[in-house]
C-alpha cells in the first residue's frame, strides 16, 4: 500500500469533483492510499504574477503540511504542481526558508511533490498499470494534451523528455487507447490568460481542438483542470467565435484509465463531464 | 652564509650591519652588471632591488632575495627597516629546504603522433625530415583525418587533393616512420623525454589489395558513413592503398573472401603493442559535438537534417539535389545547456557549404539563420560575396525544426523585421560545435577542467622552465582551418625537434615534496592539486615532478605538514615571520604574479604607504595556510593581509578560490579566539593596482 | 525615435532585485523565447524579447504601462530554450510584480486576490457544493482557510492592491 498525500487545490474539490472521484477510484484499484491534507489551501498560483513571493509562501505553508504527515504530495492540477515544486525549491534558500518560519510554519522533513499521473508513471509503472486494465479500450484514439507544467521547466522537474514528451502517450496506450500523435504538442491551453483576452485564450485553445478535429480523435484527454477550463468549458465560445464545430469530449487521465479498469462511468463521474461522453461509450460497448 | 647587498649605485646608502659571527658580508655597487660567483649548492640571502628584477641575474641558485630599493629607499621608510629585512631573510634561509635540480633524460631519440589527419601528417613529415623516427598512431584505416572526407577546403572551395595527396606523398618520402591504423593509445607512462605508450591495434580485415573493387560488388551491406553511401569493406584513397574493413557493420557473410581469396581475413584478432618516445603530439583533430542533444532541432529524428558534415558528402556524392536548404548555425552551440562556449569555425563551414549548394545548383533556394556571423579577417569579404549570389541571411535563433506534411520546418524570428518566419525546406544544415578531446590527453594527466582552446600548455608560460613534451597541433588545440592547422603543425613539431636534440632537460624550479613518514594518504593533496600532478603509486603519494607547478597548494591543504614546498617550507616561513614582525607591524603575504608587483609599482608611482607594512613573497593566495596567519596573530600584529591574482584570474588555475574558501573558516576561528574579523584581510590585487594596495594598508592601519 | 537620456539605466537594476529577475543582464536577445512562444505565435503584439529589451534600455513607461505584459502565459516554453539560462517566464512575472507596485494591472487579478483573501481559494465554497461532495462520496473540505490572509497581509503590495 503506497501513501500520498493528496493536494486538492482550488478547482478540483469545488468545480471540477468528477476529477477527484475519478483519481480516488483509480488509487483504490491501484491500492494506494490518499491521505487528505486539512487546511491545505489554494497553491498560490493565481496571484504569482501580482506578487511571486507571497504566491511561493502560500504555498510553501501547503508543503508544510504535507511535510508534517511524512507523506509526498501527489497533485490533480499541473499549476499546483509548479506552484508548490517551485516553493519546494525555494525552501532552500535561507532567506525565504526564514520569512516562511517567521510566518510560523515548519518544513520538518524534506517530500516529493508530483503530479498524479507523474506518480502512476514513475511509482506504478506501466506494466503494472497494463496488467490491472480489465477492459482494454482498443477502439479510442485520443489527443494526449500534457499542458505546460507536468514538465516545463526541466529544470524543476526533470521528467519526461520536454521537447518529445512520451509518458502521458505511454499511459494512455497502456489502456489500450491510441494516442495520437500530433505536431505543437506542447502548446499552452491558453488558460492563464482567459482573464486577460478571452480572444487568445480561446485562439489558443483553438488550435489544439482543430488538431483533434483533423485527426478524427474520440477525445481529448487533459491532466489539468485549467486546461479543461478552456477546451471543454470554453469549448462552444471557441466555436462560435471561429465558426467551427467540435463537439469533442475532453477526459481527466483518470476517468480513462478508470474505464480501462472497469469502473462503471458513474465511478468516474462521466455525467459531470460538461462535453457529453456518449461517443466514447458507445465505442466503448 | 653569504649576505650580498647591492647599493644600486649609490642609490641605497646602506648602513654597517652586524649579523653574527657566521654570516659573511659582501658589498657591491652593481649587481646587475657585475654578479659574484655562488656555487650551486650554497644558499645565500641577496638584498638590492626587487627580486622580479634580480632573480634575472642570479638564476638557478637558492637564494632569498630581499627588496630593499622599492620596499625601503623609493618608498622613504626608515633605513633601519632594512636590517629587520634582512635579518629576516637570515633566518629564513636557515630553514629552508634547498632545491633541488630535476633530471628528465631525453632517452628515446624518437616521437609520437597521434592522430594522422592534415594536423599529424605534417607534425610527423616536419619531424622526421630531419631524421627522427616518428610513430604515427591513426584511428581510423586511413590517413586524412576530416579533411579526407570533404570535397572541398573552405572557403574558396578548393578540393582536398590539393592538400592532403601532396602532404603525404611528401610524408612517405621519408623511411623512418612507423604507421599504426586502426590503433589508439590505451595507456601512456613515464615522464618527459621517455614517454611509454600502450597502444591497442584493431583488425582491418584485408592483408594484400590491388584496389581492383570487385569486393565492393558483393559487398550486401550499405553504411551511411556521415552523408555517404558505402559499404562495409571501403577505400578512402590517400594511404595505406588496401581497403579496410569496417568490422562494427560487417556481417562476416565471407562474400568478399570468396572473390578475392588470400587476401581478407575476417578473423584477424586486435592486438596490443608497445612504442616509446621522447615527446608526443597530440594530433586528433575535429571532435564534433553531438547535436542529437538538442532535442528541439530534430537531428536523427526527421530525414533531412544534417550536419556539415553529412551535408557536403552528400551533395559532393549527387545524392542530394535539395531545391530549399537552410542553415542553423549556433545549433548547440552558445547555449547554457549544450556548449557554452564558441567554437570559431562552424560559421564560416556553413558558409562553405552554402557556397558549395549555390554553385553546384544556382536555382536552389539557401537561407542561413544565424545569431551572429563570426567571419574574421578575409572571411568578411567571403560573406560579402556569398550575399551577392542571393544567399539570404536571417538574423535569430531557431526556436523549433520540425516536420509538416512532408517538408521540413524552421520556426525562426528575424530580428530585423521583428517577424515569426516558417521556413520551408528540403535540408536543413546544423552548424554543430567541436569539444576538446578529452580521452586523449587524460591518459597524459592534463586536465581540460571545460578549457577550450586546450592552453594546457599555456599554464607553463609563465615559466619556460618547466619540462613540457606534450603538444597540442591543430584543431586538438581548438577547431582551425586547413591553413592553420599546418602553421600549428609546424610549430609543434619544431617543439618536439628542439627537445630531441638535447641530452636531458634540467630545471630547477621548486616543487612540493612529499615526506612518507608523515604521509597518511588522506588523499586531500590529490583534489587540491590544479594539475593532476599527484598520484597513488606503490599505495604512496607521488608527485610528478614534470606537473608539479610548485604552486604550494597541496602543501598548505595537507593536514600533516608532509607535503612542502621546496625552499617555501611551513618551518621557514615561520621563522621567516617571526624574525621580520614587531607587534604593530602589518604583515603582508602576496601573492608572487600580482600582488606582489603591486608593491613594486606603488614605489614607481611615488606613493607613500606606512612604514610598518613588512611583505613576503608567497607563491600563491592559496599557498597560504591559516596556521601561519593565526602564528603573526599572536605575535601582535596589528593585521594580516592575503594579497592574490582575481577571481578567474589566479595563475594556478583555482588557488585564489581556495584561499578564498578559508577566509570564511578563518574568520569564524579568529571570532572565537576574540580577534576582530577585520583584523585578517583576503584582497585581491593586481599588479598594478598600486593605489588599490597602498589605501588598504593604509586602512588596515587605522 | 526615442532619445536614450529618456530612458531610466536603473530600471534594469530595479529588475534584477525583483523575485525571478536575477538573470536579466544575460539576455543578448537571440530571440529563441519569442519563436518559442505560443501567444506570441498567434499575437505579435506580444514579444517576450521586445519586453526585455525595452527593460534593458530603460524604456520604463512603454513596459510598464503596455498591456501586452499580461498576455504571458507562464507556460514556460521561452524558459525551456533560452540559450543563456534565463528563466524568462520566471523574468517576465518579475517585471509584473514591478508594474503591481507601481499600480499597473488587470482587474482580473484584483478579484482572484479578493478570492483568496476572504477565502483561501479561487471559488467559494457553498453548502451546496459539500452536499454535492457528500454524495459523491468525497471527504468534506473547509469553507475558508483564514491563514491565506494572514500571509498576503504581509505583503504591501498586495494591500495596496486589495483596497
Amino acid at each position: 500500500m503506497r501513501n500520498y498525500a493528496l493536494f486538492l487545490g482550488c478547482t478540483v474539490p469545488v468545480r471540477a469533483q468528477h476529477y477527484e472521484l475519478a483519481a480516488r477510484g483509480v488509487a483504490k484499484e491501484l491500492n494506494i492510499e490518499f491521505v487528505d491534507m486539512p487546511n491545505a489551501s489554494c497553491c498560490g498560483f493565481p496571484i504569482k504574477a501580482l506578487d511571486a513571493e507571497t504566491s511561493l509562501l502560500i504555498a510553501a505553508r501547503n508543503i508544510g503540511l504535507a511535510s508534517k504527515m511524512h507523506l509526498d504530495i501527489v497533485t490533480l492540477c499541473n499549476s499546483c504542481t509548479a506552484t508548490l515544486s517551485d516553493a519546494q525549491l525555494k525552501l532552500k534558500s535561507k532567506e525565504f526558508y526564514y520569512k516562511f518560519k517567521n510566518l510560523g510554519f515548519s518544513y520538518p522533513n524534506e517530500i516529493r511533490v508530483r503530479h498524479f499521473v507523474r506518480m502512476l508513471y514513475e511509482d506504478i509503472g506501466i506494466e503494472n498499470i497494463k496488467r490491472a486494465i480489465k477492459k482494454p479500450l482498443k477502439s479510442l484514439s485520443v489527443i494526449a494534451h500534457y499542458g505546460c507544467h507536468y514538465m516545463r521547466p526541466s529544470y524543476l522537474y526533470g521528467f519526461d523528455d520536454p521537447e518529445y514528451p512520451h509518458t502521458l502517450d505511454d499511459l494512455i496506450n497502456a489502456t489500450g487507447a491510441t494516442s495520437i500523435d500530433y505536431l505543437d504538442k506542447k502548446m499552452c491551453c491558453g488558460g492563464s490568460v482567459l482573464g486577460v483576452d478571452e480572444g487568445l485564450a480561446l485562439t489558443l485553445a483553438n488550435h489544439k481542438l482543430s488538431v483533434a478535429k483533423k485527426a478524427y480523435a474520440d477525445a481529448l484527454i487533459s491532466i489539468c483542470p485549467f486546461c479543461t477550463v478552456m477546451y471543454e468549458d470554453n469549448q462552444r465560445k471557441v466555436e462560435a467565435k471561429f465558426n467551427i464545430t467540435f463537439g469533442i469530449p475532453v477526459l481527466y487521465y483518470p476517468q480513462l484509465l478508470g474505464l480501462g479498469f472497469g469502473l462503471s462511468q458513474d465511478a468516474v463521474g462521466l455525467k459531470f463531464n460538461r462535453i457529453k461522453t456518449d461517443s466514447i461509450l458507445e465505442k466503448l460497448t | 652564509m653569504r649576505v650580498i647587498l647591492c647599493s644600486c649605485n649609490g642609490l641605497m646608502n646602506l648602513p654597517d650591519f652586524d649579523f653574527g659571527v657566521d654570516i659573511k658580508l659582501e658589498r657591491y655597487d652593481n649587481l646587475c652588471q657585475q654578479q659574484p660567483q655562488i656555487n650551486p649548492d650554497e644558499k645565500v640571502v641577496i638584498a638590492g632591488c626587487s627580486p622580479t628584477i634580480m632573480e634575472r641575474f642570479f638564476p638557478n641558485i637558492d637564494a632569498e632575495f630581499v627588496n630593499l630599493r622599492e620596499h625601503v629607499f623609493l618608498v622613504s621608510h626608515p633605513v633601519s627597516k632594512t636590517k629587520d629585512l634582512i635579518s629576516a631573510a637570515i633566518e629564513k634561509v636557515r630553514t629552508s629546504v634547498p632545491v633541488k635540480i630535476k633530471i628528465f633524460p631525453i632517452n628515446k631519440k624518437q616521437a609520437v603522433v597521434i592522430g594522422g589527419g592534415v594536423a599529424g601528417i605534417e607534425t610527423a613529415r616536419e619531424i622526421a625530415k630531419e631524421g627522427i623516427p616518428v610513430i604515427i598512431i591513426e584511428k581510423t584505416p586511413f590517413l586524412g583525418g576530416t579533411v579526407a572526407k570533404l570535397d572541398r577546403l573552405y572557403p574558396e572551395g578548393t578540393p582536398y587533393s590539393h592538400t592532403v595527396l601532396p602532404l603525404i606523398n611528401a610524408l612517405l618520402k621519408n623511411n623512418n616512420i612507423n604507421f599504426h591504423f586502426n590503433a589508439e593509445v590505451s595507456k601512456v607512462s613515464g615522464a618527459p623525454g621517455d614517454y611509454k605508450f600502450e597502444i591497442i591495434t584493431r583488425p582491418r580485415g584485408v592483408i594484400k589489395c590491388n584496389q581492383c573493387g570487385k569486393c565492393l560488388d558483393v559487398c550486401p551491406i550499405e553504411v551511411n558513413d556521415q552523408g555517404k553511401i558505402r559499404k562495409a569493406i571501403y577505400y578512402i584513397p590517400t594511404y595505406p592503398n588496401l581497403y579496410a574493413i569496417d568490422f562494427e557493420t560487417c556481417t562476416r557473410c565471407d562474400a568478399c573472401v570468396k572473390v578475392c581469396p588470400g587476401k581478407i581475413d575476417l578473423n584477424e584478432k586486435s592486438v596490443v603493442k608497445e612504442a616509446v618516445a621522447c615527446a608526443a603530439v597530440v594530433a586528433t583533430g575535429l571532435n564534433f559535438y553531438d547535436v542529437t542533444r538538442v532535442g528541439e532541432y530534430g537531428y536523427k529524428r526527421f530525414r533531412g537534417i544534417m550536419t556539415h558534415l553529412e551535408f557536403e558528402r552528400a551533395i559532393s556524392s549527387g545524392s542530394l539535389k535539395p531545391r530549399r536548404v537552410v542553415f542553423v548555425c549556433c545549433a548547440g552551440s552558445r547555449d547554457s545547456h549544450h556548449l557554452v562556449y564558441c567554437s570559431k569555425i562552424c560559421c564560416f563551414l556553413a558558409l562553405k557549404e552554402a557556397k558549395l549548394v549555390k554553385d553546384r545548383y544556382p536555382e536552389t533556394q539557401v537561407n542561413v539563420v544565424a545569431m551572429d556571423m563570426r567571419s574574421y579577417g578575409n572571411f568578411e569579404y567571403f560573406y560579402n560575396r556569398l550575399r551577392e549570389q542571393g544567399i539570404s541571411f536571417i538574423k535569430g535563433k531557431p526556436s523549433e525544426i520540425f516536420e509538416r506534411e512532408g517538408n521540413l520546418i524552421v520556426r525562426t524570428e528575424d530580428l530585423y523585421t521583428n517577424e515569426l518566419y516558417e521556413i520551408e525546406a528540403d535540408a536543413v544544415v546544423l552548424s554543430n560545435g567541436f569539444i576538446p578531446d578529452q580521452n586523449t590527453l587524460e591518459k597524459f594527466s592534463i586536465k581540460l577542467d571545460g578549457n577550450f582552446p586546450v592552453y594546457f600548455e599555456n599554464s607553463n608560460l609563465g615559466n619556460p622552465e618547466l619540462p613540457r613534451a606534450v603538444f597540442t597541433a591543430g584543431s586538438s588545440t581548438f577547431p582551425s582551418g586547413v591553413a592553420e592547422t599546418l602553421i600549428d603543425a609546424r610549430k609543434a613539431a619544431y617543439s618536439v625537434l628542439s627537445l630531441i636534440n638535447r641530452e636531458k632537460i634540467e630545471t630547477k624550479h621548486p616543487i612540493s615534496l612529499v615526506n612518507d613518514e608523515k604521509c597518511s594518504i588522506c588523499r586531500m593533496c590529490i583534489s587540491a592539486c590544479p594539475y593532476n600532478a599527484i598520484l597513488i603509486v606503490d599505495e604512496k603519494i607521488k608527485i610528478r615532478e614534470d606537473l608539479c607547478m610548485g604552486c604550494g597548494i597541496c602543501a598548505s591543504t595537507c593536514p600533516a605538514y608532509a607535503s612542502q614546498l621546496e625552499w617555501f617550507t611551513p618551518a621557514s616561513l615561520t621563522s621567516h615571520i617571526r624574525h621580520l614582525i614587531k607587534p604593530g607591524d602589518i604583515l603582508a603575504l602576496l601573492c608572487k604574479w600580482s600582488a606582489y608587483n603591486a608593491t613594486d609599482m606603488a614605489a614607481y608611482e611615488k606613493l607613500d604607504y606606512p612604514e610598518n607594512v613588512k611583505i613576503i613573497k608567497v607563491p600563491c593566495s592559496g599557498a597560504v595556510e591559516p596556521s601561519h596567519i593565526i602564528y603573526a596573530l599572536n605575535r601582535k600584529v596589528r593585521g594580516v593581509l592575503i594579497g592574490g591574482c582575481y577571481p578567474d584570474a589566479c595563475h594556478y588555475a583555482k588557488g585564489n578560490y581556495r584561499a578564498r574558501a578559508r577566509e570564511g573558516i578563518l574568520k569564524e576561528t579568529l571570532n572565537l579566539l576574540g580577534f576582530d574579523k577585520k583584523v585578517v584581510r583576503l584582497e585581491w590585487i593586481g599588479k598594478d593596482e598600486a593605489k588599490k594596495y597602498v589605501e588598504i594598508v593604509k586602512e588596515m592601519n587605522r | 525615435m526615442i532619445d536614450l537620456k529618456n530612458t531610466d539605466p536603473n530600471f534594469k537594476w530595479e529588475i534584477v532585485k525583483q523575485e525571478g529577475g536575477e538573470d536579466l543582464l544575460k539576455c543578448f536577445g537571440c530571440s529563441d523565447c519569442s519563436a518559442s512562444c505560443p501567444v506570441r505565435y498567434f499575437d505579435e503584439r506580444y514579444n517576450p524579447r521586445r519586453i526585455i529589451r525595452l527593460t534593458l534600455i530603460g524604456i520604463k513607461n512603454e513596459v510598464l504601462s503596455s498591456p501586452f505584459l499580461w498576455f504571458c502565459a507562464h507556460c514556460h516554453a521561452c524558459t525551456e530554450r533560452c540559450p543563456q539560462g534565463i528563466k524568462v517566464a520566471e523574468l517576465i512575472n518579475g517585471i509584473k510584480n514591478y508594474a503591481v507596485a507601481q499600480g499597473y494591472y488587470p482587474s482580473g487579478l484584483k478579484a482572484q486576490l479578493n478570492l483568496l483573501n476572504n477565502q483561501g481559494r479561487l471559488y467559494e465554497v457553498e453548502e451546496f457544493d459539500l452536499k454535492k461532495r457528500q454524495k459523491l462520496g468525497l471527504p468534506p473540505i473547509d469553507k475558508r482557510i483564514p491563514e491565506i490572509a494572514k500571509i498576503i497581509e504581509g505583503s504591501k503590495v498586495l494591500k495596496k492592491v486589495a483596497q
